[in-house]
């Protein structure tokens, strides 16, 4: 346990630019925007002036929850789609990176197992990346309903109270946190294969990450033409191709034929009104479980390549 | 004595190309053994294979146990320091020091710290700003503060300065070398190391050529400066080398008695590098 702790450790130092930068600077523009609605444009306080006078229990609590609720899902949402490319890129370079600049050697001088390294990576990887996206969302949501408080403090209107204390500015990472073991087994066959191009490959692992299987769907689809053997192509298309490259994305399960069909802005809604336990009935599909094993298969692949390369 | 590392019929093919040719080597404990070659004979693919880095066929047991399938247990009584160049540019001092800490049982902290405060690292220093040499400072705090029962060097002090390189070599042998420890190092600059060793291995074209300890190795070559009238009788007498230097012959000899090469000449002691070249031309 010890030395998983430390290899742990050792992806955090590796890897902390990508935690922080791209975080802080979406923080940053978030927290900017929320200051210039909070006090340079006056849609947010219109509601006030058609109201007039002071406004009751109800009508704060009624602005509390639209801010509270709006901004929450706005950070939840920007957060996590600006998880999406650092968690990519960090899958693409984990077992490469540390061939090319010959870390490999050092890192293998010490007795550490291949399996504890790969599994460290991919902990990292499932583990690390949401928790940042989590509390630099609920961070920065904070940040900028404080501001907008400010705003309407000095507008007159005391929200303070009600916005900060509201539930809604907890739920989502509650949700989140609860949700999370339905990512991380929708999300394995896309790590497995990310960590496996990593493992065999040095340069340009994404280009061929995202080509092979792109390419093995054309020839498929080019056999069937040909060989008119009239394959259900729609589903070797979404499981070589979108199961594979697509799983990190979260609530991409969504998206999952076989359970829900909806439309982009169905799934929009779905998404932030049921940030809850609906996420675990993925479970009673095969497509996931198919998914762990597959993605499990890879990573076991992945360790013995990393045993034998250097 | 016992035998830290054995190997019958070591093999190792890089496609069609024959890297390691049918070795046999043994190495007992205590030793520091140089595993000397030019380039592309097969030094590093033989550390290599002791490692458990590659695969390889044949026999090998290194401590006991076999690199290829043992190899995580085998890192625990080995240390390996391959190339100036490897400790990766983001890890700092503090962060080095207790990553292997953590992770290597026989890693003694105060033997690290006492290391690097003769040396000019700080803490927080990051290896991003450090010089090759104050890498290899580094790299050799760590490695001398694990209780190893073998040490590997692949060209340690490769593109080190002369300051460095020294204080290397003086560092090992002062601080960490004991008689339960085996060293082997493998480099170009055989000059250097020569004096430290107490084993020879010369090696080429995958096969090892020489295997002897410095011992024997005094007893059996000797080098003459040949007196030109006595050049026919030292010819005569099978030398492994010949060469010309300032006008005179040198002569390098095998297995021959010392009376026979007395009366042809000022005997010497060849320098393993000349050995080395010797051995070479002659194949």
């Amino acid at each position: 346990m010890q030395t998983f702790k430390w290899l742990l450790k050792r992806e955090f130092w590796e890897n902390r630019g990508m935690l922080i930068w791209s975080n802080s600077i979406v923080s940053g523009l978030m927290i900017v925007f929320c200051l210039f609605v909070a006090f340079k444009s006056h849609d947010l306080y219109d509601s006030l002036t058609v109201t007039g006078g002071t406004l009751g229990k109800a009508q704060l609590d009624g602005i509390a929850s639209r801010i509270v609720s709006g901004s929450s899902a706005i950070s939840m949402m920007l957060f996590g789609i600006v998880m999406i490319f650092p968690i990519y890129s960090y899958a693409l370079g984990a077992l490469s990176e540390e061939r090319q600049d010959r870390s490999i050697l050092f890192w293998k001088s010490l007795p550490i197992s291949d399996e504890k390294t790969v599994l460290a990576k991919l902990a990292f990887a499932i583990v690390a990346f949401p928790v940042a996206t989590i509390l630099y969302s609920i961070l920065t949501n904070l940040i900028c309903l404080l501001i907008i408080c400010i705003g309407y403090a000095f507008h007159g209107v005391n929200l303070f109270v009600e916005v900060l204390l509201h539930p809604d500015v907890w739920k989502p990472a509650y949700k989140l946190a609860f949700n999370w073991p339905v990512y991380f087994a929708w999300s394995l066959p896309t790590i497995g294969w990310l960590l496996l191009m990593s493992s065999i490959l040095n340069r340009r692992v994404g280009l061929w990450a995202v080509l092979c299987p792109i390419a093995l769907c054309l020839l498929i689809v080019w056999a069937d033409r040909q060989l008119e053997m009239d394959l259900n192509l729609r589903s070797i298309a979404y499981f070589l191709v979108g199961r594979l490259l697509f799983s990190l994305i979260p609530f991409g399960w969504l998206w999952n034929s076989e359970v829900i069909r909806p439309t982009s802005r169905e799934t929009l809604n779905v998404v932030l009104q049921s940030v809850g336990g609906e996420h675990w009935l993925q479970f009673q599909h095969w497509n996931i479980w198919a998914g762990v094993v597959v993605g499990a298969c890879m990573i076991f692949a992945a360790i013995k390549i990393r045993r034998w390369r250097e | 004595m016992s035998t830290v590392i054995s190997a019958s019929n070591l093999c190792k093919h890089y496609g069609k190309q024959l890297v390691l040719d049918h070795i046999d080597l043994h190495i007992a404990a205590g030793r520091i053994v140089g595993l000397i070659g030019p380039n592309g004979s097969g030094k590093t693919t033989t550390l290599k294979a002791m490692l458990g880095l590659t695969p390889f066929e044949g026999n090998m047991s290194v401590l006991g146990l076999d690199p290829r399938t043992q190899r995580d247990v085998l890192m625990q009584d080995i240390c390996f320091i391959a190339d100036v160049a490897i400790l990766p540019r983001w890890l700092k001092v503090r962060d080095a020091v207790d990553f292997v800490e953590g992770v290597h049982p026989k890693f003694n902290r105060a033997k690290a710290e006492r290391y690097l405060a003769k040396t000019k690292l700080t803490p927080e220093m990051t290896v991003k700003s450090m010089s090759k040499g104050m890498v290899v400072q580094l790299h050799l705090a760590l490695v001398m503060a694990i209780d190893a029962k073998l040490l590997v060097l692949d060209e340690p002090t490769l593109g080190l300065d002369i300051l460095y390189r020294k204080q290397f070599y003086q560092d090992l042998l002062e601080d960490y070398f004991d008689q339960n420890k085996t060293i082997i190092i493998t480099t170009h600059q055989v000059e250097e190391v020569e004096h430290v060793l107490s084993d020879l291995l010369l090696i080429n074209n995958g096969k090892i050529n020489l295997a002897v300890s410095m011992e024997q190795m005094e007893e059996r070559f000797t080098e003459v400066v040949v007196n030109p009238m006595h050049v026919e009788q030292a010819l005569a007498l099978n030398p492994l080398d010949h060469r010309l230097m300032f006008g005179k012959s040198v002569m390098l000899f095998d297995g021959v008695a010392r009376h026979l090469l007395e009366a042809v000449g000022e005997l010497r002691q060849p320098s393993v590098a000349d050995l080395f070249v010797a051995i070479m031309k002659g194949q």
